[in-house]
């Protein structure tokens, strides 16, 4: 997956009093397939950003390409050219457990498929591998999903998106309200289907899952792109002044060093911290 | 003194699968309880049980000494507010204004005297610049303030907050946090029930209840259940970082003895 933004601004209501420059001049490249967490405060921009992707907006100005497509103010998509950027890139909204619809699992997660490839002759088959995926059995199929857990409902809606097979998953605030046990079970999930060959944008508040999972971040502040890199070297200078959260051990760190102790830059969780006190105590 | 119990209480929502089994629970007034537990373990029914949301299958809720039933429920209702994770569930109004008013006039507030209580409350959550205007305009931590304001109009005993701070970025989830501790210090009686994930938050209230499968696994002050490193993993919990993170300085011999506040610990860990 080739992603390029290149000059792109971005304006809300451009010719009112209440405009709003939610981007400027955006130049990113994304080539690796990546886990790429975009973080940033409310209003940063950041939504903005992976709506340009989806084609759910268009630039104001600028140029954004994903693989062969083009979303740009000029270039006029339609129809079935729009369904081209969306079956190539799952998009999961926040609370996507509310966007199911259907009377049955297994009909939810065709939906999809269905729309997108109408000649696809195995729809069911694609969902039921999804919902494989997913960690739901075929005693799920034929339930309502309006009677899962919200954690339930979660995984369905993630099959929902995984049945048309996307090379692209962008997900919004995907542990948002989950347990840890919950938020680790969709985490590793998402890196299984990272693996299958699948790239990841995750929108993102939480630090620790950026920490553990992203193999970059992106920190948009102000409509432009503040830091990119990787998160173990972010995380560890100051981000709150975009309005983050210093993952917990770094904040230990933090306060290990102002107290005048040496720790070394690999130190990033519990027990590596319990080696370096005790090798350099 | 206490104000809510939960006696032998059983709930399920299709009649085949019990959500809640046999639960016993006792509130004192002015207690600020945490109900964490994994997703489905049943807190949110729990905590909607505990102020008559819903209905006990079996079993009974007791408020200050009253068995609630169909007829009465109003007692805990107009004593009793929830605000709920995605703030958008939880309007009614067109505008702010008439949203905090929606629960005065089911009390039966006369007219004239709503517009200085919708204005006194507004100014106290921080939310009179936005009293006109639609609900849905307004950030994850104005919509909880604005709820919060309409809740506190109607002098509540009990506020539940059902995973209140799960959507709020960090600003807003600070904010939102400090808030209810501001309204806690003005109001000591005021029993809050906090339904939650996040285990600082859970860590920080005066009594820690764990669910799992609909019953109740632990209830006792945080130290206390946060000591349960291993049953609380086979539950599916984690334990707050600062509770890991004395333990393991404990384990190694680095402290000598435990400390949760950050700042000396570090001190502790340096000396």
């Amino acid at each position: 997956m080739q992603i390029k933004f290149n000059h792109v601004f971005f304006t809300y209501n451009a010719d009112s009093p209440f405009k709003v420059e939610a981007l400027k001049d955006i130049n990113l490249e994304l080539s690796e397939n990546n886990i790429t967490a975009i973080v940033g405060r409310t209003g940063s921009g950041k939504s903005t950003l992976t709506e340009l992707i989806n084609k759910l907006l268009t630039p104001t100005s600028g140029e954004v390409h994903i693989n062969n497509l083009v979303n740009a103010p000029k270039v006029k998509i339609k129809g079935k050219a729009i369904k081209e950027f969306r079956k190539e890139i799952g998009f999961l909204f926040q609370f996507s457990e509310n966007q199911l619809f259907e009377d049955t699992v297994l009909k939810d997660v065709m939906f999809g498929v269905q729309s997108f490839y109408p000649k696809n002759k195995n729809p069911e088959a694609l969902a039921k591998q999804a919902l494989t995926l997913v960690g739901l059995d075929e005693s799920f199929y034929n339930r309502s999903p309006f009677d899962l857990s919200g954690g339930e409902k979660k995984k369905v809606a993630i099959a929902g998106v995984l049945a048309y097979q996307p090379k692209l998953l962008i997900l919004d605030e995907p542990t948002a309200g989950l347990d840890v046990k919950g938020k680790k079970e969709i985490m590793d999930l998402f890196k299984k289907i990272h693996e299958s060959g699948v790239a990841i944008i995750l929108v993102t508040h939480d630090m620790d899952v950026v920490l553990d999972y992203a193999d970059k971040m992106i920190i948009i502040d102000d409509g432009q792109i503040q830091k990119i890199g990787a998160p173990k070297d972010i995380l560890q200078e100051d981000v709150e002044k975009y309005n983050l959260e210093t993952p917990n051990i770094y904040q230990v760190i933090h306060l290990l060093k102002a107290n005048g102790k040496n720790i070394s830059s690999n130190v990033n969780d519990i027990p590596s911290l319990i080696k370096e006190l005790k090798h350099h105590g | 003194m206490e104000i809510l119990k939960l006696n032998n209480v059983s709930y399920s929502y299709n009649k085949k699968v019990d959500v809640l089994t046999d639960v016993n629970l006792s509130i004192n007034a002015g207690e600020d309880i945490a109900i964490i537990g994994h997703n489905g373990s049943g807190k949110s029914t729990l905590g909607k049980l505990l102020i008559s949301l819903l209905k006990p299958r079996s079993g009974t809720l007791s408020f200050n000494g009253t068995i609630i039933d169909n007829k009465n429920d109003s007692l805990i209702r107009a004593k009793s507010g929830i605000v709920f994770q995605n703030p958008n569930n939880q309007f009614i109004g067109v505008t702010v204004r008439d949203d905090i008013a929606f629960g005065l006039e089911n009390k039966c507030v006369p007219h004239e005297k709503m517009d200085a209580i919708i204005n006194e409350y507004a100014s106290k959550m921080g939310v009179s610049n936005l009293l006109d205007k639609e609900p849905s305009t307004l950030s994850g931590g104005q919509k909880q303030r604005v709820a919060l304001a309409g809740i506190l109009a109607m002098l509540p005993d009990i506020i539940v907050f059902d995973e209140a701070l799960a959507m709020l970025d960090p600003k807003g989830k600070k904010e939102i946090s400090e808030l209810i501790k501001e309204i806690k210090k003005n109001n000591p009686a005021l029993t809050i029930i906090r339904i939650t994930h996040d285990l600082d938050e859970a860590f920080n209230s005066d009594k820690v209840v764990v669910l799992s499968k609909g019953k109740i696994m632990f209830n006792d002050t945080p130290i206390n259940v946060f000591k349960h490193v291993n049953e609380l993993k086979e539950l599916g919990l984690d334990i707050p970082f600062v509770v890991k993170l004395n333990q393991a300085l404990l384990n190694e011999g680095l402290i000598s003895e435990v400390d949760y506040n950050l700042h000396s610990l570090a001190k502790k860990i340096c000396k």
